[in-house]
Parts: structure tokens; C-alpha cells; sequence
């Protein structure tokens, strides 16, 4: 039950702090500004390539 | 150096100089560097070790490295993933130690800006770090190959 809370508590942090990545992080690619929901979108992506290669190593590995 | 007047500034925490010039404030460099730092660790990274660990292998849902004493001991003496879990441990003690006392701060709490509340905060995300780094090294010794 626990794990659950801090399960919900870590996502709400993730889904905040991914979200506002929009506004901090400004890139130029040509000379032109990347779009602030492109940079979210790419965090996103991030989010989810970092949580299959951990969840492959923790499974994985148990073998 | 120029400075912006959208930016608001960080009252009572950065000096001036004795003619006059704002001081730079490494400090701060630092603080907010570890706390994006760790906003991202905590970001990327937490949720699925919870996921995983906390809820899935408990359950028996998928088998989990860290279930079992012999995977586990294989897994830890890796330095990199010591190395690993030293970042995921302690970096994010580093954005709560910032966050809760700017939380503080616009909670109306003066003294969260005090060199006492730097030094709990900070210093507390330090002795964190430091008993992550003696735990990791005590526990299993380094493998290499």
C-alpha cells in the first residue's frame, strides 16, 4: 500500500517536472526556436525509453 | 552582465560587493544545479523502481533482481551500479532539500532563507549522500569483470 502512495506521488512529480520542461529549457535548432511542445513531447519520450531499459535490467537480471 | 528585470531577485541570499556591484551567487549555482538535477533523476528514474520493486516483484508479478540474495549480491558489486544508485539515492535528496524550503519560503517562512536553514537543508541532503556512499561501499565489495 505504501509503495502504492509513493508509486502516485513520484508519477505526479514526473508528469509536473516533465511538463514544465517546456517552459524552462529554450533550444534553437537553425536559427529557429524548437517548439515548447516538442521539447515536452521529448521528455516524455525520455521518460519512457529510461523506464523500459531500468525495468529490463531489474527483471532481467533476476534470472 | 546584464540584468534581466523579469527576473525576480533572490532577496537577502545575494550580496553586493563593497562598491556596490551584485555579487555572483555561486551558491545558488550550485543548489539549483543539484535541484534540476535531481527533479530529472526523480523524474526519469523513481517511478519505475517503485513500479517494479515496491509493487510488481513483491507481488510476484515479474521476478526482480533485488529479490533474491544471490541476483542481488551479482547485481551490487557492479561499481557502476553502485555508482547508479549513489545518483538515484542522493540527487534527489539534494531537490527536496530545495524545494521544501522555497516551499517554506513563499509560505511566508523568513527564516527558510537563513544560513541555519541552508545549512539543515543542504547539509542534511550531504549527510544523505555520505551514508549512501558508506552503505554502498560497506555492503558488497567491488567487482570488476
Amino acid at each position: 500500500m505504501f509503495s502504492v502512495i509513493v508509486l502516485l506521488f513520484s508519477l505526479y512529480h514526473s508528469f509536473t517536472f516533465l511538463s514544465l520542461a517546456g517552459v524552462i529549457i529554450h533550444v534553437k535548432v537553425l536559427d529557429r526556436p524548437v517548439p515548447s511542445r516538442l521539447i515536452v513531447l521529448s521528455q516524455f519520450a525520455l521518460w519512457a525509453v529510461a523506464s523500459v531499459v531500468v525495468g529490463f535490467v531489474l527483471i532481467w537480471f533476476a534470472r | 552582465m546584464s540584468i534581466r528585470k523579469d527576473v525576480l531577485p533572490i532577496d537577502g541570499e545575494v550580496g553586493r560587493r563593497p562598491g556596490g556591484a551584485r555579487r555572483v551567487a555561486y551558491p545558488h549555482l550550485i543548489y539549483w544545479f543539484l535541484f534540476a538535477q535531481g527533479g530529472v533523476v526523480a523524474a526519469l528514474l523513481v517511478p519505475v523502481h517503485v513500479l517494479i520493486q515496491g509493487i510488481l516483484g513483491p507481488l510476484g508479478i515479474v521476478p526482480v533482481v533485488d529479490r533474491h540474495y544471490d541476483t542481488w549480491v551479482a547485481m551490487l558489486g557492479n561499481p557502476i551500479v553502485k555508482l547508479y544508485l549513489l545518483v538515484l539515492i542522493a540527487v534527489p535528496f539534494f531537490h527536496i532539500a530545495h524545494r521544501v524550503r522555497y516551499l517554506l519560503t513563499d509560505f511566508g517562512v523568513k527564516s527558510a532563507k537563513s544560513l541555519p536553514a541552508q545549512i539543515i537543508s543542504y547539509g542534511g541532503a550531504v549527510v544523505i549522500t555520505l551514508i549512501t556512499i558508506w552503505v554502498l561501499l560497506t555492503t558488497v565489495p567491488i567487482k570488476l569483470g
